[in-house]
């Protein structure tokens, strides 16, 4: 019993290490616009250094495209799914903070409804290096 | 080769003159020229600042961004944030002479965050135009608007080609003999 729980919580832990993504909709309209707020705290496995981002265009056809910008006091980031509706994400990108929150924007590049999946994860190192540490978010605005 | 490289240099020089005229001439707070980096994740930050230069007070902040660059490049976008409300557009077009649509952020008085980012990889030269409002969604009149650069990319130095820099060896060998003249007399 004891082993299969081990089994479980390791099981969980790999999944809250991976589960960091939020599902979004865009409206039609083009200036809509997600903000979101991302905590990094140490969890037990080390104080945050950065924050990764990435994001997926999950509507396919003719949609614009999808994008995701972050910002921590000065350092900012950004990254653009090229393609709509496929496979692939934008480009993985990060911003540098130790401890604390910040602010993600998801946004696209013209009018027409548009779904998205986004993944977030604080990590120890700069550069987005390091151990996944803690990681929580927020909706502050939902458009 | 020899035709495109001196193309790329010249729309290199062209970018970074505007860049420099444009910041030289944003004193009035309402228009911001700039060039990001290639690097697909650089952002340009800056922070406008609204209050009530006797127009009346502030309500909401209008942007719009327009591409310069003189070739195909990346799509450039702009969001604006206060407290947790956001807003985005982008130029549609590159190197054309049509702007984004203009949008409005509703936030009053007070500072606004507005980033420049693009779409992909690639130099990008924009136009980035801010004005303070005393009405909401952008109505109303033009109220004190100000720009300050938080992060920007600097301008990029094009690589000179050979007469180039012979002239500026030139004009750096004169200067130092002017120099060594004055300090002898």
């Amino acid at each position: 019993v004891r082993y299969t729980l081990a089994i479980a919580f390791a099981l969980a832990l790999a999944t809250g290490a991976a589960a960091h993504t939020q599902t979004g909709a865009l409206g039609a309209a083009a200036s809509a616009t997600d903000f979101y707020q991302v905590t990094c705290s140490d969890d037990g496995s080390g104080p945050p250094q950065s924050l990764i981002l990435q994001i997926q265009d999950t509507t396919s056809g003719s949609a614009p495209l999808v994008g995701v910008q972050g910002q921590r006091g000065s350092q900012t980031t950004n990254s653009v799914d090229p393609t709509s509706g496929d496979t692939n994400p934008s480009p993985q990108t990060y911003v540098n903070g130790t401890s604390g929150v910040f602010d993600v924007v998801v946004y696209k590049t013209g009018a027409g409804a548009d779904s998205y999946t986004l993944t977030y994860h604080c990590y120890t190192g700069l550069n987005g290096t390091g151990v996944h540490t803690g990681t929580t978010i927020v909706v502050r605005q939902n458009q | 080769v020899d035709a495109a490289l001196t193309r790329r240099r010249t729309a290199i020089f062209s970018l970074a003159l505007l860049a420099v005229l444009g910041r030289a001439a944003s004193a009035d707070g309402a228009t911001q020229t700039g060039i990001l980096a290639s690097d697909a994740a650089a952002v340009d930050y800056y922070q406008v600042t609204c209050s009530d230069n006797g127009s009346g007070a502030p309500a909401s902040l209008a942007v719009q961004v327009q591409e310069t660059s003189p070739a195909v490049a990346p799509l450039v976008s702009l969001q604006v944030q206060k407290a947790f409300a956001g807003t985005n557009t982008t130029d549609p077009a590159d190197a054309d002479t049509g702007a984004s649509p203009l949008v409005a952020l509703n936030g009053g008085a007070g500072a606004y965050d507005v980033f420049v980012d693009k779409s992909g990889a690639g130099l990008c030269g924009y136009a980035l135009s801010v004005q303070c409002k005393t009405g909401t969604d952008g109505s109303g009149s033009d109220t004190g608007t100000a720009i300050a650069g938080i992060t920007v990319s600097p301008p990029p130095i094009p690589a000179l080609p050979g007469a180039g820099r012979w002239a500026l060896a030139a004009a750096l060998a004169a200067l130092a003999a002017c120099t060594a003249r004055r300090r002898a007399s």
